[in-house]
């Protein structure tokens, strides 16, 4: 380590980084960054943790410390319970859907085939749109009266469907707008740990006589796992947090059907100006992340031959 | 010595032969291509041509469905003439474009300082703060946006453009790829300035940035779909008209001029085109930043 202090003489090939830098431009390179991950990403949490133990009025700006009160309100809460089975529903068929397909397509536009990379190209296309602009778009098309989806149908002779005006279609419907997204950018990550699969893996199995459907399960998946765990974990992530398709579209309902956790959230802070209510969602929430993502990790763990 | 080449190109040939036959058939491969090509595409197209069509006759060939439903016979860009004319949208473009590009300057500068300071530097508790910085990469916007609203509220910056830029410019995963990308270059070339006599500033300004070309596009790619996109915390920090991005303004265009349908659809080919457009050249720089830590984990 004493030779590092003689960086005038260059000898460069094990050394990876430079001692003898004054505090003063450490400091000044890593501040700025560093001052707004803490402030913006990270003190966010702490304040929503610890204003989930409060209640506040907008009005009198006065804050009183409730302990697990606004939780306790909340688990008495049938609108709260309702949010949570619909949120669970929810993931339970949107990631899988997502992961799954990602998977799908990532094989198939993995293919090399001519013209290849023009589909490519046309399937990253979702990612450029924003889930609020998917969702206006897919609400314009499944207009029960007007939208073209219903037009499409009735090539088939199938009858017009509310969709998102429906109890039970209204889900699927949002499911769908996510999962347009959602399919496009999974699909990305997946692609890329693909494209990384050593050929001579393929040919090693073909000589061992495996068919291509052995291939897919024994070569590919396997190679695919840290990829498909990175994925599966992302996926809920942004499942969980969905906002947009129910405030734009359907606020909640009809009937609560799509009334989503964030959903709640955001109005137990802006409508019912509760934010300690509002907090003690989202820490549930972040919570129920932390506790799925554990058990898909294991699942995915577990399924190792 | 060409004895040996023989040899050498004939298993890679082998290869070759193995992954170019389709796992499915070119047949079958070709036709999912093209049903999942649609499935993309279609709603994109339906949106484009209709907005093209007169006010009036938007849904008038809806049912039954004919290849009129799809094509417009009359074309007028009327819908995109009012949506500036009358309804702001030069604004909300404005704000949007104003919040993204700020978001990508100052965002790569910070986040590249940073990136650079972990890379080259060695200091005490390096390790440990960069993996601070990883951890708040994890953090999902969405789950922090309402204690945001709190923050920025007591900052007094409501409604202002640097409520909406502020949060937004530290960035866990850009810090990372500038790293990834500084750790690839040669002390040799930092030493040798610092010879010279050049303090770090400049080196990094002068030496190290411009150097790091692939790592500005996809970060500058990725913070502007991100900043472009973004909708829940703008929604709840500048919900006044003038102060709108655009993913806002056509949420409130939505639940505010419902019948309005063909301004709708042409704010929606707007917002949608802006970044389809900067996406497509930039599709291997958003990739790479995208798929940076989801390999590496």
């Amino acid at each position: 380590m004493k030779t590092l202090s003689f960086l005038n003489f260059v000898s460069v090939t094990n050394r990876r980084v430079i001692v003898r830098v004054k505090w003063k431009v450490i400091f000044g390179f890593l501040l700025p960054a560093l001052v707004g991950l803490f402030l913006f990403k990270f003190y966010p949490i702490i304040l929503a943790a610890k204003n989930s133990f409060y209640t506040s009025s907008f009005l009198s700006g006065t804050e009183k410390f409730v302990g697990w009160d606004n939780y306790r309100s909340l688990f008495s809460d049938g609108i709260f319970w309702n949010s949570l089975k619909v949120t669970l529903w929810f993931n339970i068929l949107a990631n899988p859907l997502q992961v799954g397909v990602a998977i799908l397509i990532a094989v198939l536009v993995n293919q090399k085939v001519k013209g290849i990379n023009f589909f490519r190209t046309i399937f990253y296309l979702p990612v450029a749109i924003s889930v609020p602009i998917a969702a206006v778009i897919w609400g314009i098309l499944l207009n029960p009266n007007q939208g073209f989806v219903n037009s499409f149908l009735s090539i088939f002779g199938l009858p017009a469907q509310p969709f998102l005006v429906d109890k039970t279609q209204a889900m699927f419907s949002i499911i769908l707008i996510a999962s347009w997204i959602g399919f496009s950018y999974w699909m990305i990550f997946i692609l890329a740990a693909l494209q990384e699969i050593p050929v001579e893996l393929y040919e090693a199995a073909r000589v061992d006589g495996a068919s291509k459907c052995q291939m897919f399960f024994r070569v590919t998946l396997p190679m695919l796992k840290r990829s498909i765990a990175f994925v599966t974990v992302g996926a809920t992530t942004s499942n969980f947090l969905l906002f947009a398709p129910t405030y734009i579209l359907t606020r909640g309902g009809p009937s609560g059907s799509t009334h989503l956790l964030m959903y709640e959230a955001y109005l137990s802070a802006f409508s019912y100006s509760d934010m300690g209510r509002s907090c003690a969602i989202m820490m549930l929430l972040l919570l129920m992340i932390l506790a799925i993502v554990v058990v898909e990790m294991r699942m995915l763990r577990e399924s190792d031959t | 010595m060409p004895d040996q080449n023989k040899n050498q190109t004939l298993p890679i040939k082998k290869a070759k032969k193995i992954g170019s036959a389709s796992t499915l058939g070119v047949g079958a491969t070709y036709l999912l291509l093209l049903i999942y090509g649609l499935f993309v595409v279609m709603p994109m197209l339906i949106v484009l041509f209709s907005s093209i069509r007169p006010g009036a006759e938007i849904f008038k060939n809806m049912m039954p469905f004919t290849w009129r439903t799809l094509l417009p016979n009359q074309i007028t860009f009327d819908a995109y003439v009012a949506l500036f004319r009358e309804y702001h949208f030069g604004k909300v473009l404005f704000n949007s474009f104003y919040v993204a590009t700020l978001s990508v300057v100052i965002g790569i500068l910070i986040n590249a300082m940073a990136g650079f300071a972990f890379a080259v530097f060695r200091f005490r508790g390096r390790e440990m703060l960069f993996a601070f910085v990883l951890i708040t990469f994890m953090v999902p916007f969405e789950a922090i946006s309402i204690p945001l609203f709190q923050i920025i509220n007591q900052l007094q910056l409501m409604n202002t453009y640097w409520g909406l830029i502020l949060p937004g410019i530290a960035n866990g995963l850009v810090v990372f790829l500038f790293r990834q990308f500084f750790k690839g270059l040669p002390i040799a070339l930092f030493e040798s300035a610092r010879i010279d006599g050049a303090n770090w500033m400049t080196i990094f300004t002068k030496l190290a940035l411009p150097l790091s070309r692939p790592a500005m596009l996809s970060a500058g790619i990725l913070i502007f779909i991100t900043q472009w996109g973004s909708f829940f915390y703008p929604l709840l920090v500048a919900n006044q008209p003038e102060y709108r991005v655009i993913q806002v303004a056509i949420a409130n265009f939505f639940t505010q001029y419902q019948t309005l349908w063909n301004l709708l659809f042409a704010s929606v080919v707007i917002a949608a085109v802006i970044p389809i457009i900067l996406l497509l050249p930039m599709q291997r720089y958003y990739v790479q930043a995208v798929t940076q830590t989801g390999i590496k984990e």
